[in-house]
């Protein structure tokens, strides 16, 4: 199971910033390929526009999971990154994102690559591509041959040229503000941010998208990720309009943040390895817990490592679900991962 | 626009090619339309409002002299009309009040009266456009900030510069959703078709003033519209430089009959709309002491 905290915190800002959704009628999507039994064919070829390029139109999903939603450096070592980068990370995931852009109701600018519950149309004309989120923030990456500016006004959505590279759409992006997060978990970025972006259609139902991101004030190599985004058929967006003005941020900042304590590396040292679990209802899954930093960090599942914040010298912050060891006599660890829904127990692999 | 503050981010100078121009550059304003592909006129481009605006009344005094033309206008458009008028021309829809140009004011229901009242009691307090919400589909036409219009086959977006409005005309066939069955919507349902060289565009499902204060406005002073409202927008590009969309709204809830007014537009080259992020910087509520 995941952590539910992300629900139970989009709950509240919805609940409180009232995000109110629309829908079309349940439709059946135009010009999709369809099988005999009339289900829209996700395999078939990947469309193509008149003048012969793929065609990337169409209303599509984030499809890269939990990976890289709190932490988009999750497959790289706290040494890449900087160490005001990181301080500021841990800040911001010690307090659940309250400043996040979410939560102010602002663009998520470069976060909108690693935030997966957004949909996003892309409208494709041969000089000019337009991707539309369904929080009614826009990209428009111009096709017609012009340059990025060496040094734009920084803007929250950035500046995108893009360009074609055989069968494969290669966007360029610069010209981010500062103010915005490259993850909800809060990793910072200068506005030297660059952000090289390499869109293959597969085939009808999917896009894979290699994003680079190059900021090398914080981060000492390039944070290289995989965006698949598949196509959302026989539907229409379910859009939102974030009101500002219904005093969730001010709600939030009484959340204490305070409750988190310093825990002593050889100390969190010992709950390093594998651990082997179990939900409620049987079934299993694996965490594996390293030190790195001065932070203990869990990859549950292989989705890639997360952050765990100390509440005690055994109770951690896994996202807001609790992560509990209990070190055992002759060297084993117990684990129990409490969520709101129920526990997860088990043990570290000898 | 009075409470938020744009700040300006822009490509450098970007001389569009396929623009008509005379020998000295300039943009031939009368030059044919472009069309598409498939012989559509296109609509694609950047566009501002083309029509001037009076001064209302509520702005008596509170505007120096710099911001006003010597006859006394709020200088946001240019001081020569773009475009010669056009005899046929329904009624021009003003921005402040949509009905400035309709002889005997608009056919308000008693309902449609009392809303526009209290908005108007409160100094449009809760004018969307002031509180970064998505407006009325009038108000966004006619708002100062420039908007930009991409053309499909079987899609068309408009994208507003201000507080980051995002409309979708879907051409692909579709039916528009009977009244009342989809969830209401700030920018409702619209599909298009053509009639010759005209879209005309029908929209349903808006969200209307029973559903917020910050609903169901047509201009500044909050002519409203009701969740029954449905809007008929023919767009024309007759020449390169102009677009005109004659609005006709059918709201048996707010008006005893129809009325259609005009929205006139001039097209924007080499720049394009800026970033506006109406959340980044919000004052006005705070400077009028609501919240």
């Amino acid at each position: 199971m995941r952590p539910s905290w992300l629900v139970a915190c989009a709950s509240l800002v919805f609940a409180t910033g009232i995000v109110l959704d629309a829908q079309w009628i349940k439709l059946t999507t135009p010009g999709l390929p369809r099988t005999p039994d009339g289900k829209p064919n996700l395999t078939a070829p990947a469309p193509r526009t008149a003048d012969g390029k793929p065609d990337l139109s169409g209303l599509w999903k984030n499809d890269g999971g939990d990976r890289l939603y709190n932490n988009v450096t999750a497959d790289m070592s706290v040494s890449d990154v900087a160490p005001s980068a990181q301080a500021l990370f841990t800040k911001r995931s010690l307090e659940f994102g309250k400043d996040s852009m979410e939560t102010q109701c602002l663009p998520l600018g470069p976060a909108y690559l690693t935030t997966r519950y957004r949909d996003m149309r892309i409208v494709q004309t041969p000089a000019l591509i337009v991707i539309a989120f369904d929080d009614g923030m826009h990209r428009t990456i111009w096709m017609d041959g012009r340059s990025l500016e060496k040094d734009p006004n920084p803007t929250w959505m950035g500046y995108s040229v893009g360009r074609w590279d055989g069968d494969v759409l290669v966007v360029e992006s610069n010209g981010y503000t500062d103010r915005s997060w490259l993850d909800f978990g809060g990793h910072p970025h200068t506005e030297d941010l660059r952000i090289t972006e390499r869109y293959t259609r597969r085939n009808v139902g999917r896009i894979e998208v290699q994003v680079t991101m190059a900021d090398p004030k914080l981060y000492s190599k390039p944070i290289v990720f995989m965006m698949p985004i598949k196509l959302l058929p026989d539907t229409e967006m379910l859009e939102g309009f974030c009101e500002n003005h219904h005093k969730s941020r001010e709600r939030m900042t009484t959340t204490k943040a305070a409750t988190f304590v310093q825990v002593p590396a050889s100390t969190l040292s010992r709950y390093a390895g594998t651990y082997d679990t179990v939900e409620d209802d049987g079934t299993k899954h694996f965490a594996t817990v390293t030190l790195d930093g001065s932070d203990l960090w869990l990859d549950y599942d292989g989705k890639g490592k997360e952050l765990l914040m100390a509440l005690s010298a055994t109770r951690f912050s896994w996202s807001g679900s609790i992560v509990e060891f209990a070190p055992l006599n002759g060297g084993g660890v117990n684990v129990e991962i409490h969520y709101v829904e129920g526990t997860e127990r088990g043990a570290r692999r000898k | 626009m009075l409470s938020s503050i744009a700040l300006s981010a822009q490509w450098g100078k970007f001389a569009d090619p396929s623009v008509p121009r005379d020998a000295k550059g300039g943009v031939r304003m009368d030059a044919p339309p472009p069309r598409t592909a498939d012989g559509k006129p296109d609509l694609s481009g950047n566009w501002l409002r083309a029509d001037r605006e009076p001064l209302p009344s509520e702005l008596a005094g509170l505007f120096s002299q710099r911001n006003r033309d010597a006859a006394g206008d709020v200088v946001v458009e240019p001081p020569v009309p773009v475009f010669p008028a056009d005899p046929r021309s329904p009624p021009i829809a003003a921005f402040w009040d949509i009905s400035t140009n309709i002889n005997g004011g608009l056919p308000m229901t008693p309902w449609a009266a009392d809303v526009k009242k209290k908005r108007m009691a409160t100094d449009m307090k809760d004018n969307p456009d002031a509180n970064c919400m998505p407006m009325g589909l009038t108000q966004f036409h006619m708002q100062p900030q420039p908007r930009k219009i991409v053309q499909t086959p079987k899609l068309i977006v408009i994208l507003y510069e201000s507080n980051y409005g995002l409309r979708y005309i879907y051409l692909d066939g579709r039916k528009l959703p009977p009244a009342g069955e989809p969830q209401p919507w700030w920018y409702g349902y619209s599909v298009g078709r053509w009639e010759g060289d005209t879209l005309v565009v029908e929209t349903n499902n808006l969200r209307g003033a029973e559903e917020s204060q910050y609903d169901g406005w047509l201009d500044v002073r909050g002519t409203p519209f009701s969740g029954q409202a449905k809007f008929t927008e023919r767009f024309r590009r007759p020449m390169f430089g102009k677009l005109e969309i004659d609005v006709t709204l059918d709201d048996p809830k707010a008006f005893t009959k129809p009325f259609t007014v005009r929205i006139n537009q001039r097209v924007m080259v080499d720049e394009e709309p800026i970033e506006f992020v109406c959340n980044e910087n919000q004052q006005f509520r705070r400077r009028i002491k609501v919240d």
